[in-house]
């Protein structure tokens, strides 16, 4: 007798049956097949003949797979009560969970809407405040190895200010005599009258050192940065201006290098065009001029109005800057009695400076919306809850099917990481109009303000608080919902389940509203 | 007659009636799938006949639909084969088909003047 089984399994293959089901089919079709040979071999056949004659019925296997996919697949799609005891796989489960999730959902329109609503509105202000902390605390600022950035203050406590901007005597010493640094720069607030062709406009700049830009590590999009000759007294009229200012007011011209522009009634020539997105200090200077200190001001001790970066030598630490800069105080107090009694040097990281004032408003603003979120869950389990409370006879004909605790729990659950990443993706829509309205709430000097936005970061942070939120409201839900009596609910018989021992309990925790909001219209329903 | 007007006719025809034959022959006794095969070729006297691709495939149709049952079954001397029997469902089914068949085939013969044997 032919062995007809791999000619048919070869055919069936690409069908992917359960190996037993398989099995079955393969078994049965050779059957035919044997009887059919064996006939044609009584009706006086030869082997080969008959053996071909029975080879003639697969010749239309590509029905039979088709028919059989639609019969066999077909069935293996049916939706059946969850809980009820079947060999599927995890995957299995869950997507037969997720789609019976949904269908749920659908159902009850106004229990779904409102529980959107209420967790995206939270995920939604989380997320937004988190894509600011996630720019302004989170991300580095935006320069060649940002950590080694110090601010360097005049420490005068004595005289109320710690962090006094400093003298240009001072600074000038600092940066002479320091051993720490691999380069200081001064910055002073300045701002230009700029007339020409357009109508004259005011600006906000800064007075530089030259070597501010290098110090950086931010190279200009057109042209160059100051030289150290620009930086003297005479050799200071040039002029770097911001992308935005070039594209605003000269229409990104190309040939913008080279140009003369009057400013404050004197002569600049443009040297360079700083990079999009380059803010320093702030998003507001849009002009900076070499510092360029005459030998008088470079004296000067008593007008303190500076600001000076540091970029720390490799390897050296916070610390270490500040014992260096703490001995050279000390020298100049010696030095200059009447001018620097008792006044130090303070050395704070730059990332401290810029984010140090909005910090602790952020942090209290993230633990609000945290909170506000805290409450969403809180209304969401308790719709849960309720919900729960009317789905009881639903429950009651899972678990006579074989429904055990824990998957119960994990069709709860999936109906709850449902509901977050609803809520989730509709607050995500939200946060990106939020970034929008509290950007014009973040003071100018916060650099980075600008940049807030929307990544990836941001979007993980979002996934993370969607699943933990649907954890955290439909945790206890779910263990409540499966802590099951089916006795209890089926002498309850046929009287509405929620008004059951149970439900009594559960009423308890809701309001009427949650209540009618979480009822189905059909409930009790397993199947629809 | 047209050769594809009867082609269609008869494909047509098999697919309608295809449930209603199987039905029938399991009715009284359970039968196995060659044995369901052969007799609806030997009873139709070689007009009508199910190859493999159509024939199984309809009857794990009829057995996920619950109108038949099928079973392993081991006899002394014989492999074990799978025999289909009619379920309850399967006869009110059965009950329900023939009697809108006759109703059919009765209304085509009032039309077309063909006497039934």
């Amino acid at each position: 007798m032919p062995d007809w089984k791999e000619e048919i399994r070869r055919r069936l293959s690409r069908l992917r049956l359960q190996p037993t089901r398989e099995a079955e089919i393969i078994e049965e079709l050779a059957q035919h097949l044997d009887d059919l040979y064996e006939e044609s071999l009584r009706g006086g056949a030869t082997k080969d003949e008959a053996r071909r004659a029975a080879l003639l019925e697969l010749t239309e296997s590509d029905l039979l797979a088709q028919e059989l996919r639609r019969v066999e697949c077909h069935a293996r799609q049916e939706l059946v009560a969850p809980g009820a005891r079947r060999s599927m796989s995890v995957l299995g489960d869950f997507w037969q969970d997720l789609r019976y999730g949904l269908r749920m959902l659908a159902k009850n329109p106004d229990f779904t809407i409102v529980a959107v609503i209420a967790l995206a509105l939270g995920i939604g202000a989380n997320s937004a405040i988190f894509s600011v902390v996630n720019t302004v605390l989170l991300r580095p600022l935006p320069y060649k190895d940002p950590d080694r950035l110090m601010m360097v203050w005049e420490d005068d406590t004595k005289g109320g200010f710690p962090r006094d901007t400093p003298a240009a005597a001072n600074y000038v010493d600092w940066r002479d005599q320091n051993q720490v640094f691999e380069g200081m720069a001064a910055i002073a607030d300045e701002s230009f009258n700029l007339t020409g062709a357009d109508e004259p406009e005011r600006i906000d700049g800064r007075r530089v050192s030259a070597n501010l830009f290098p110090l950086l590590g931010v190279e200009p999009f057109r042209g160059r940065a100051f030289t150290p000759e620009e930086d003297q007294p005479g050799g200071n009229r040039v002029v770097v201006m911001s992308y935005g200012l070039w594209q605003r007011r000269f229409g990104s011209d190309t040939k913008i290098i080279g140009q003369s522009l009057t400013m404050n009634g004197e002569s600049f020539t443009v040297v360079g065009v700083m990079p999009p997105r380059f803010q320093f200090p702030s998003h507001g200077d849009e002009l900076w001029v070499p510092i360029a200190f005459s030998s008088q001001e470079a004296a000067n001790r008593g007008r303190h109005y500076l600001e000076v970066i540091a970029r720390t030598k490799p390897g050296v630490t916070l610390q270490q800057a500040q014992a260096d800069m703490n001995i050279i105080a000390a020298r100049l107090q010696q030095q200059y009695p009447d001018s620097s009694t008792e006044l130090g040097a303070t050395v704070t990281p730059l990332h401290e400076h810029v984010v140090g004032d909005i910090k602790p408003a952020l942090l209290v603003l993230l633990g609000a919306v945290g909170f506000v979120l805290l409450v969403a869950c809180a209304n969401v389990a308790n719709l849960l809850l309720a919900r729960a409370a009317v789905r009881q006879k639903e429950i009651a004909v899972r678990v006579a099917l074989g429904a055990s605790r824990s998957r119960l729990i994990r069709q709860f659950l999936t109906e709850s990481l449902l509901l977050a990443a609803l809520g989730g993706g509709i607050g995500l829509l939200l946060s990106l109009w939020g970034v929008n309205l509290l950007k014009a709430f973040i003071p100018k000097n916060i650099s980075q303000a600008q940049a807030v936005a929307l990544d990836g970061r941001v979007l993980g942070f979002t996934i993370v608080v969607s699943l933990l939120t649907g954890l955290f409201f439909g945790l206890a839900p779910a263990m409540q919902a499966s802590n099951f009596n089916l006795n209890e609910t089926l002498k309850e018989g046929g009287r509405d389940s929620a008004t059951g021992s149970r439900g009594h309990r559960i009423r308890g925790l809701l309001d009427h509203r949650g209540r009618s909001l979480a009822r189905p219209s059909d409930r009790g329903r397993v199947i629809d | 007659m047209p050769y594809i007007g009867s082609h269609i006719l008869d494909r047509e025809l098999k697919k309608g009636s295809a449930e209603l034959l199987i039905l029938s022959l399991v009715e009284d006794q359970p039968r196995h799938g060659y044995d369901i095969g052969s007799l609806i070729e030997q009873r139709s006297r070689g007009a009508l006949r199910f190859n493999v691709a159509s024939l199984y495939p309809l009857l794990y149709r009829l057995e996920k639909r619950g109108w038949i049952q099928g079973r392993w079954v081991e006899k002394a001397g014989q492999r074990r084969r799978r025999y289909y029997r009619l379920t309850p469902e399967g006869k009110k089914i059965l009950v329900a088909q023939r009697s809108s068949w006759r109703e059919f085939v009765e209304a085509v013969s009032r039309i077309t003047g063909i006497e039934h044997a």
